[in-house]
This record gives C-alpha cells, structure tokens and sequence, in this order.
C-alpha cells in the first residue's frame, strides 16, 4: 500500500510539473501520442514494450525530455518504476529507468524483500516514417541492466546480475483502419538474457545465451485524445528452478493534451518466480517536459 | 449446415458494406457540399487563428483558398468535383514547409472539421486520403 501512495505522489508530480512548465518551450510539432509512452524500462514505448517512436514531441532542434513512473500490483507482486527519457533531434534517444519489485519473499527465504533494477538505454533512429511514406518507422536499442538486489536470483540459479537486451522496433501508425478509426501497430525483435526482464537476473542453468524474443502492440484510436489497445510481451524461460510466462495486457490510454499521457492496463503477469496467476491492475503516467 | 449458412450470412453482409462504401459515400458523411463548405470555412478560420503557423496564410487570398480547398475534398470523398488549383508542389513551392508545418494544418483541419460537427470515422477517412500530399508539399 505504502508502495501505491509513493507510485500516485510520484505520478502527481510529473503530470504536475509537465502542465505547469516546460525546460525550454518545446515546440510539440509532433502529433497526439505519436512520442508514446516512458514504458517499464524507460524507452519510449507503451506500457511493457518499447516501440520504434523516440521520446517527446517536439520537432525543435536539440533536447527533448519525458518522465514517467509506473506502478503495477498483481496477486503477489507490486512493480514500480520510474523513467526518464531524452530524444535529441528526433534521431536518437537515451534513457534510464529504475524499477522495484516488491514481494513478500522475506518470510519464507530471508532475502531482500524488494529487488530494485536499474536500466540505461539508448535508441536509435533507423529510418521510415510512422505516419506518411512507405516504410515505417523503424529504429534500433540497447537496454543495459543491473540488478541492485542480486540475492533472490542468484539462489534461483540466475549465472549473472547484469546484461545486456537488444532490440529492433517497427511502429506504424495506420490511418482510417477498421472501424474508420487510426491504428497504431507495433513489433519488436529482442535479444535477451533477462530473467523477467532482469528482476531475477540473467542467464540460468535451463539456458545462458541470448535468444530472440518476440513483443508486439496493437492501438486502437477512438479519437485523438482515447485509445484502446492490447500488448503481447514474449519472455525467455533461463532458469532451472522457476518458470517463466509472456506477459500481456489490455489497456486504455488516454491523451488529454500533449504535456500528460495516461495508460491504464489490466495485466497477465503468468508465473513469477513459481507464483500463478500473477495478474491485476497497471497504471502509467507520462509527462512531456 | 449452420456453419455455412453463417458464412454465406457473413459473405453477405461484407458485400452489403463494400457496396455501401460507395464512391460518394464520405462526402455525404462530410454533410455534402454544404457540409464540406462549412467544414473547409472552419479550417480556415482556425489556421488563421492559430499562432504557430497564422503567418503562412496571412497573404492568401482566403475566398481563392477556400474554393480550391473545397474542390480538392469535394473530389477526395467523391463529391464530383475536379480541383482546379495548381498541383501541391507548385501550390507549395518556395514556401519550405516542414514537418511540424504539416502537422499543425493536420491538427487544425481536425479541429475546423470537429467544429463543423463532423464525425471522427469521417475525419479520419479524409485525412487518410490527404496523407499521400505530405511528400508533394514539404520542402517545396
């Protein structure tokens, strides 16, 4: 609970700050909802996979910058994160996200009751476009992560605390799709390590290399400001002791204007760390800087 | 049995919706040429009003403007018009409009068409079919 109170302080903050003043008046010359949202791991993207669109909305020569906190509480776990992402010129963007699981694994191992991660990310523009030409948008990144509370992943057999994910990124926003209505798609590409996307380590003893993982988004635009869509996130299955489940969810995003965005999803966590049905509410605010 | 009959039920209704989406089809939903009319007059009062790019249309000719705009919808949602206006680069030549230039007319002719009652489907649909003039009008 304690957890929820810090996740809503945090996001009043950034939806309060990015209303009230902007670091250098941006000029927001791209459309609605077009620079996504700061997702989990800090990347520009919706609310669990990134997407190929970089963070922001102006189209002003230099710095662009967002944040944007998260916070989830399924059956047995609650996961927050916070998230900061810059885009310079529209061409490539950084960021850095920290995120905190918090279980109630205290009683029955004697570790860490919360495990805390934190990510450094970087992406690139490759080329296309998201709205007009023929190709879509496409773009490459790199997420590093460390994982700051090694302890619970290393009893479950996890070979490494940090690693390194990379992926590629297709997003194309359709206009007058089905229903007459704007459709934003999205697919991503991973190369991946990560144990639930690093929470309980890297590597395991089932398998320790890389492998591609599939992540993929579908948006449905009501109108400008609403919007209704559904993520798909593909997980690899490392360790030996624990199983591993994709992660989904179904969501409402909703883009009042272009300083503050808000997705609320129901999400499908699977398994974690052998505890089933992990599922319950997410939410995610953005505020555009 | 039921399964095909459901089929041909479906196959039915697809037809019926194909043929529903008929040539004049949008520009009856923009309200016709009273609609597109007031539609094209709510865009332009709105890219007057708008201060981040007002300047681009502060020496037009807005009764010319308006008419090749109208004709230019009128012909894209099957109104039977012809436009009779210079081709969009020519329309645009000299004037280096950017992306942000673009996107702005998009969120204006959205607003303009909003004012003028009409629906989101509809809007959508016109602003599909203006999508192919992005190339031909920027960087002109």
């Amino acid at each position: 609970m304690m957890e929820l109170r810090h996740a809503l302080l945090t996001m009043g903050v950034i939806m309060a700050l990015a209303t009230v003043g902007s670091v250098h008046a941006a000029d927001e010359g791209r459309l609605l909802a077009t620079g996504g949202l700061v997702s989990i791991e800090g990347a520009a993207g919706g609310g669990i996979v990134p997407m190929a669109v970089l963070a922001g909305l102006s189209t002003d020569p230099g710095w662009d910058w967002v944040a944007g906190a998260s916070h989830s509480t399924v059956t047995d776990f609650s996961l927050d994160t916070l998230g900061v992402a810059a885009s310079f010129n529209d061409r490539f963007e950084i960021s850095l996200a920290r995120q905190q699981l918090s279980t109630d694994f205290s009683h029955d191992t004697g570790l860490a009751e919360n495990i805390r991660q934190t990510i450094i990310g970087a992406k690139l523009k490759l080329g296309g476009d998201l709205i007009f030409g023929k190709v879509p948008l496409m773009s490459a990144g790199l997420q590093w992560k460390h994982n700051d509370d090694f302890a619970l992943a290393e009893v479950l057999g996890a070979e490494d605390d940090s690693g390194l994910d990379a992926y590629f990124s297709v997003s194309r926003l359709h206009l007058d799709g089905p229903f007459h209505r704007n459709w934003l798609f999205n697919g991503t590409l991973r190369a991946t390590r990560a144990n639930e996307t690093g929470l309980l380590g890297f590597g395991g003893g089932r398998r320790d290399g890389y492998q591609m993982v599939g992540e993929v988004s579908t948006t449905m635009f009501f109108n400008p400001e609403w919007a209704l869509g559904f993520e798909y996130r593909q997980k690899p299955q490392n360790l030996d002791s624990v199983n591993e489940s994709d992660w989904r969810d179904v969501f409402v995003g909703w883009f009042p204007n272009k300083r503050v965005n808000l997705l609320l999803a129901y999400v499908d966590l699977g398994t974690i760390a052998n505890r089933p049905d992990q599922d319950g509410l997410f939410l995610s605010v953005t505020g555009n800087f | 049995m039921l399964t095909i009959r459901f089929l041909a039920f479906a196959l039915l209704l697809l037809v019926v919706a194909c043929a529903s989406n008929g040539r004049n089809d949008l520009y009856q939903a923009l309200g016709g040429e009273s609609g597109v009319r007031r539609l094209v007059d709510e865009v332009v009062r709105e890219l007057h009003s708008d201060a981040r790019i007002s300047k681009l249309f502060k020496d037009t000719d807005d009764s010319y403007f308006k008419e090749r705009l109208f004709e230019q919808f009128c012909e894209l949602s099957g109104g039977g018009c012809t436009y009779a206006g210079l081709s969009m680069e020519e329309a645009h030549s000299g004037m280096q409009l950017t992306e942000t230039d673009f996107n702005f007319f998009i969120e204006d002719t959205r607003v303009g068409m909003t004012r003028a009652g009409i629906s989101i489907g509809a809007q959508n649909r016109l602003l599909a079919l203006l999508r192919p003039m992005h190339g031909d009008t920027l960087h002109q």
